[in-house]
């Protein structure tokens, strides 16, 4: 981005927690700058949990520190943090009215009742709930529950939003429209977001960064399509999506394919040499008719490939074929292209666009 | 329809005994008999004029009430504690707290005749004491199971929008847990009030409980008073618990 960015709203350095021997957290870095929204994405069992509970302070790291706005708030108990927090389970208190639901935090920090409720139905009003107020929480939809819990934990206006999976109980349709209605209310508010969930499509569709983690550890930091395109390690790679990879040697000269004798000069120097696992996106792949042997034409490399399964999607067609180096992989072409399994076919992979994932020997 | 079929019987059983109680109350002989002869509400102007009843009346109202409040000020915080987070010893409190539940009365009774006589500690605190070990595993069981039911979650939830621990406890845990404490408080006050057998040791003849002058009563004089008051505590216990459906139900 190309303005300058201020004192970051959350700072996390060198974050580690473990439960009864089992390390969970092993130094995590990671930085929220003033109106960006923020993804943590890893599967179940990767550390977001925990990860999230720290910032929240539900727990305590075991090591390393939090700063918020600037000031060091590692040992700060929950209450003090101004942080506001949007549960996967809505989290309403069952007993109170949406209007007490959400003057609860206004409550908390002494406001008057007079502006309480006019905060009140002003946060409804973002939230496209107007004159729900008295309503109880049990009578609402999952949907509108959650825009209420949204609600609360926006009117007092809070230097952070956490977002533990907010979206993952409701289903299908009402969650890609609450995507947009979150991303909306951020860009409109102009909130800093620390976003946590396991679904791919949501973390890309919404953040303006991705902080990927796995076992505890950041696999890789940047902007959706940037670590979507170019993944810097394997399992970030696959834990994004679909594609098509293979490993090979690149030399000065030439390409190298593992587990085959295949060898396949280069007109120009590769920028990077050594083993990689050079990895195309599945859309990124072209389909050729049948070739017997690897080879180069212009930038574009020509592999050999036998179509296993073909699977209809919406206007477009899944293939999974495996290449000579016996990789597995997935190419995704048009509805139309009449392709069946068993049928042979090249696929046309451009090495300018490649990701090269260094892999050790 | 089966089941009430199958239920008929037991019901029967379970409500001849008391309405065999309600026409013996009335009945104009002196000697509590059956069938009952007559119709007249004597025994309850007598009941009602006599000092040794109402005086027992109030004795046990008294210790019921101050039982009661003492299991909500002891139970409920352990309660609480129990169903909200795990903490070490945690099984060996409960156990040791519910325990009166298991033990026989007459065993309590007897070592707390021993101990209380030594300490002299008899009469209402006395009874209080003992009727304090015995009715606080209810509270503290009734809290624990509703605290258990709250979502933690929701305490998380209050933390984060800025509420310290004492508001969390106060406006998030105390409500959720509510019906149940009211539960709780009503086995409390409904145990000590019907407790006789702790009662006959640490009471006095001249601070006696109603179950305990019910019991001399039908020893000593076997008349129809004895039928009469327990009329009316059955008429109160209905009361009671119809008022509890009524409340449970609104909740729901």
């Amino acid at each position: 981005m190309s303005q300058p960015i201020a004192l970051p709203i959350l700072e996390l350095r060198q974050v580690s927690k473990a439960y009864a021997e089992k390390q969970i957290l092993k130094g995590i870095e990671l930085t929220v700058a003033a109106g960006e929204f923020v993804t943590v994405l890893g599967p179940s069992g990767a550390g977001k949990t925990t990860l999230l509970k720290i910032v929240a302070g539900f727990e305590r790291p075991d090591s390393g520190r939090l700063v918020l706005r600037g000031h060091d708030m590692t040992a700060l108990a929950p209450e003090s943090r101004n942080i506001g927090i949007v549960f996967q389970n809505y989290s309403l208190f069952p007993n109170m009215t949406v209007a007490e639901n959400i003057g609860f935090p206004l409550r908390m920090r002494g406001m008057s009742k007079d502006k309480r409720r006019e905060a009140i139905s002003e946060a409804l009003k973002r939230v496209a709930l107007n004159n729900f107020e008295e309503r109880m929480p049990k009578a609402l939809s999952g949907g509108q529950q959650q825009r209420v819990a949204i609600a609360r934990a926006i009117v007092y206006e809070p230097s952070l939003l956490l977002m533990d999976e907010p979206l993952s109980a409701l289903d299908g349709r009402l969650r890609e429209q609450m995507q947009v209605e979150i991303k909306g209310l951020q860009l409109d508010l102009g909130i800093s977001i620390l976003y946590v969930t396991h679904d791919q499509d949501e973390a890309l569709a919404m953040s303006d960064r991705l902080i990927i983690i796995n076992e505890g550890r950041v696999e890789q930091v940047g902007m959706p399509r940037e670590v979507y395109r170019n993944p810097a390690t394997s399992f970030v790679a696959d834990f994004l999506g679909d594609s098509l990879s293979f490993t090979a040697v690149v030399h000065d000269n030439a390409i190298e394919l593992a587990a085959t004798d295949s060898r396949v000069q280069l007109l120009t120097i590769p920028l990077r040499m050594g083993r990689f696992r050079l990895l195309w996106r599945s859309d990124q792949v072209k389909v050729g008719q049948e070739v017997d042997r690897v080879h180069l034409e212009g930038s574009s490399l020509h592999l050999p490939a036998l179509i296993l399964s073909a699977t209809l999607g919406r206007g477009t067609m899944r293939l999974r074929v495996r290449l000579p180096t016996d990789d597995i992989g997935v190419i995704l072409v048009d509805d139309t292209s009449g392709l069946t399994p068993g049928t042979r076919i090249a696929a046309i992979l451009d090495l300018s666009i490649a990701a090269f994932i260094s892999v050790s020997e | 329809m089966l089941l009430v079929i199958v239920m008929c019987p037991n019901i029967l059983i379970l409500l001849a005994p008391i309405l065999v109680v309600i026409p013996m109350g009335l009945s104009t002989d002196s000697m509590l008999s059956w069938p009952p002869r007559g119709m007249t509400f004597h025994w309850y102007g007598q009941l009602f004029n006599s000092p040794q009843w109402m005086d027992a009346a109030q004795n046990s109202a008294a210790v019921a009430a101050v039982t009661t409040i003492m299991c909500l000020i002891f139970g409920l915080p352990a309660g609480l504690a129990l169903g909200i987070q795990n903490w070490r010893g945690q099984s060996l409190f409960l156990g040791l707290s519910t325990a009166p539940l298991i033990f026989p009365h007459i065993v309590l009774a007897i070592g707390m005749y021993q101990a209380y006589v030594q300490l002299g500690l008899n009469d209402f605190w006395g009874l209080t004491a003992g009727h304090f070990v015995t009715c606080v595993p209810f509270v503290v069981i009734t809290a624990m199971s509703g605290a258990k039911q709250m979502s933690p979650v929701l305490m998380l939830a209050a933390r984060g929008l800025g509420a310290g621990p004492l508001q969390v406890l106060w406006y998030v845990i105390l409500p959720s847990v509510r019906p149940a404490i009211l539960f709780g408080a009503v086995l409390a006050f409904m145990t000590s009030w019907d407790e006789v057998v702790i009662a006959n040791y640490l009471t006095t003849p001249t601070f006696r409980t109603i179950p305990v002058q019910m019991w001399a009563e039908l020893t000593e004089l076997f008349d129809p008073t004895v039928a009469a008051m327990a009329s009316i505590l059955f008429a109160a216990a209905t009361a009671l618990t119809a008022a509890m459906m009524l409340v449970r139900s609104k909740a729901k």
